[in-house]
């Protein structure tokens, strides 16, 4: 009988070791549509590059992402938010260990028209009551937001509601992902919230940070006090953590026994090596240098587990990273 | 619950959802999966061998979720095919004499075994197989990192809730009636901090799904999973059944299994399952019959391509230990073949072997199954 077993798995590896040798290399991803675009860019050079790989990108979003990187469906899983307790407890019951890598932060930006003269800052609270569900039809002059600022009417631009932006500024400030008074000018083009913003003195919209930097001339970026006081949109105060609660890390999660293939421990070299520039051209904010230096140690090193589920709101990326 | 309370429960159910998957802002989903079955029965020589083709499982679902109000629901239409040739009924008559010398007892059971032939007619029944709502955001549960579980839901024990039938043949737990998959009440389902495992804590019905509520006890069931090492899953549970219909005295049914999973994707992906199982019965209990079964059930996938795999299991079950020559070997062995994300193409034999039959010639149930699995 063990002698059968013996051929039997014998036989199993070798065929196993046989398809897959022909099977070519193909990188499989998926997960959220807000890291896509800089996977896929760079996945792109890297085909470039190396011709024999190929990289497959899906969008699932990132809990769609999870499922099927918990079940060893794909290689590396792009997410906007940290692994959840119940996709790590799959993830382990199907023997799945991961490196967690940030990539890029994710930054919103909340503008206003040239001659808005009465807003300088905004908070939290302010902003929620301005954007909740329960301020529409209801909260339409700018006196209702607080006292001091004119009785003028609000005239609102924002991203539609199938945009990641959307959600993310939802959950941000309304304390729910889609969770948003519905009167108000959506569009998923960003130069028309530009242009919207820019032509009425009594508008307000929001949209990438990077898109903003953009079109600094045309607008005005409202700072945001998040509870210590208000803080200016700007890379560097995203980059250390201090703008908040309107930015956040976006993250690669690489399958640990897949890490050790060649051409997928080169794709995610290749990809800390470039995100960098790839996450400013496509829109992004680029981590500091030192924390792609921590990610790449990270990934050589096959560090497993996450260390920014449950992260308290100002620790920088280095910090956790550096754990 | 009475016949038309549990149809008005339903009814209810139904339209919440379908009002509620009106509204805009509410995630809904609607998906399903069909199981298209051959099966060819060959039974020992006295007994005519059967065959058929059938539709054993047609599961729809609808799910809906408002996840800023903290809720989930769920509804699953079971609608089965009754009758496709491989539905086979074994009963079992036990009786005992003193031995002369007075020294014990023996013990003869006999065996029967018999079938339905497949009726002329298409035959089907519906079933709400799942019907529940999740509450994620009840204040202490939140912080706990659980939920409490309302409705037509899995019975949290064992193996039985995760099967996913990576063989034809049902787990150990339903094939010898241990708890049923499904049943109605309440849960509370809760997890381990980072991923290290579960609990799930219920109150029931005790009767299955199938079944209206004339259970005047409940089962209870509890259940905690742990998963010390990446691919090692243990997992415990226990079920106290007290049955008891209107003015009959409770029997209770107790249920302990323990479970031992490994994943690995070392070498080549492996899934390894083992489960003990022991069960004492008091409706079962007396005329020289100890009440308690006991039973195992080993299971191996191994993934030997891409989108191939084998897999084998065994299982034995003991369902009398007072009872001697009673108890049954399952043998199973197939290939799981991946069309495509849709299509799951199945190919199982397998043997059940009444190990020691106490009737006249043994009767080995021989059977091959085909079963594509397509989902959308």
């Amino acid at each position: 009988m063990s002698k059968i077993l013996k051929l039997f798995l014998m036989i199993s590896v070798a065929l196993n070791f046989f398809v897959n040798s022909f099977a070519g290399s193909v990188i499989k991803i998926d997960g959220s549509s807000t890291v896509y675009p800089i996977t896929e860019a760079i996945a792109e050079e890297f085909q470039a590059m190396y011709k024999d790989i190929k990289v497959v990108v899906g969008i699932s979003g990132t809990g769609g992402g999870f499922k099927k990187f918990v079940t060893n469906q794909t290689d590396i899983s792009d997410a906007s938010r940290p692994i959840k307790s119940s996709e790590q407890k799959k993830a382990r019951m199907n023997g799945i260990d991961f490196i967690e890598l940030p990539v890029a932060y994710d930054g919103l930006t909340v503008v206003v028209n040239k001659n808005n003269k009465f807003i300088d800052h905004l908070t939290v609270a302010e902003l929620k009551k301005l954007w909740e569900p329960a301020a529409q039809g209801n909260i339409t002059k700018w006196n209702q937001v607080r006292e001091g600022f004119p009785a003028e009417k609000i005239v609102l631009y924002g991203p539609g509601t199938d945009s990641g932006t959307f959600d993310y500024f939802t959950e941000a400030i309304c304390g729910g992902s889609g969770k948003s008074r519905g009167d108000y000018t959506p569009s998923e083009d960003d130069n028309v919230l530009v242009q919207g913003v820019a032509g009425d003195k009594n508008a307000l919209g929001y949209f990438g940070l990077a898109y903003y930097e953009e079109n600094k001339d045309k607008l005005n970026a409202v700072k945001i006090d998040g509870g210590n006081g208000p803080v200016e949109p700007t890379y560097d105060n995203v980059q250390d953590g201090s703008y908040q609660p309107l930015s956040r890390p976006i993250f690669i999660y690489v399958n640990r026994n897949a890490a050790d293939k060649d051409y997928i421990n080169k794709f995610v070299e290749f990809y800390l090596k470039k995100a960098k520039d790839v996450a400013k051209e496509v829109g992004y904010i680029a981590l500091p240098d030192k924390a792609y230096e921590f990610a790449l140690k990270k990934f050589r090193e096959r560090k497993t587990g996450t260390v920014f589920k449950g992260a308290k709101i100002g620790v920088s990326v280095e910090e956790l990273l550096s754990k | 619950m009475k016949a038309k309370n549990f149809f008005m429960f339903f009814m209810i159910f139904g339209f919440v959802l379908l009002f509620g998957s009106l509204k805009a802002e509410l995630k809904t989903k609607f998906y399903g999966y069909q199981w298209l079955r051959y099966t060819d029965i060959i039974y020992g020589a006295d007994i005519q061998g059967e065959s058929g083709l059938s539709i054993p499982r047609t599961y729809l679902r609808w799910g809906m979720e408002d996840k800023e109000a903290g809720w989930k629901a769920a509804l699953t239409l079971d609608i089965n095919h009754v009758k496709g040739g491989q539905d086979v009924a074994t009963s079992s008559a036990t009786t005992g004499a003193t031995d002369a010398d007075g020294s014990g007892t023996t013990v003869t059971t006999t065996h029967t075994h018999t079938y339905e032939k497949a009726k002329g007619k298409i035959d089907f029944s519906i079933w709400p197989k799942y019907a529940y709502v999740d509450f994620s955001k009840i204040p202490l549960l939140k912080d706990m990192q659980a939920k409490l579980r309302v409705g037509l839901q899995k019975n949290y024990f064992g193996t039985v809730e995760l099967w996913e039938y990576p063989v034809i043949e049902k787990d150990i737990n339903d094939l010898r009636k241990v708890i049923s998959s499904a049943d109605m009440g309440l849960a509370l389902l809760g997890e381990l901090p980072e991923g290290y495992g579960s609990y799930e804590l219920a109150i029931h019905n005790g009767n299955g799904y199938k079944n209206l509520e004339t259970n005047v006890e409940k089962q209870y069931t509890a259940s905690l999973m742990v998963i010390p090492l990446t691919g090692l899953t243990l997992r415990g549970s226990y079920m106290l059944n007290n049955s008891a219909s209107h003015g009959t005295a409770a029997k209770t049914k107790r249920a302990t299994a323990a479970l031992a999973q490994y994943k690995s994707y070392l070498f080549i992906p492996v899934e390894l399952w083992g489960e003990y199982v022991v069960v004492t019965d008091q409706a079962h209990a007396g005329s020289g019959k100890s009440g308690c079964a006991v039973g195992y059930m080993l299971f191996g996938q191994f993934d030997i391509m891409e989108k191939m795999n084998i897999v084998l299991r065994y299982d034995n079950w003991n369902p009398d230990t007072y009872v001697v020559k009673d108890e049954v070997n399952l043998y199973v062995a197939g290939i799981n073949i991946k069309i495509n994300n849709n299509n799951l193409l199945q190919l199982n034999y397998q043997l059940e072997q009444p190990q020691f039959g106490g009737y006249a010639s043994t009767k080995h149930i021989n059977t091959f199954m085909t079963q594509l699995k397509w989902s959308w």
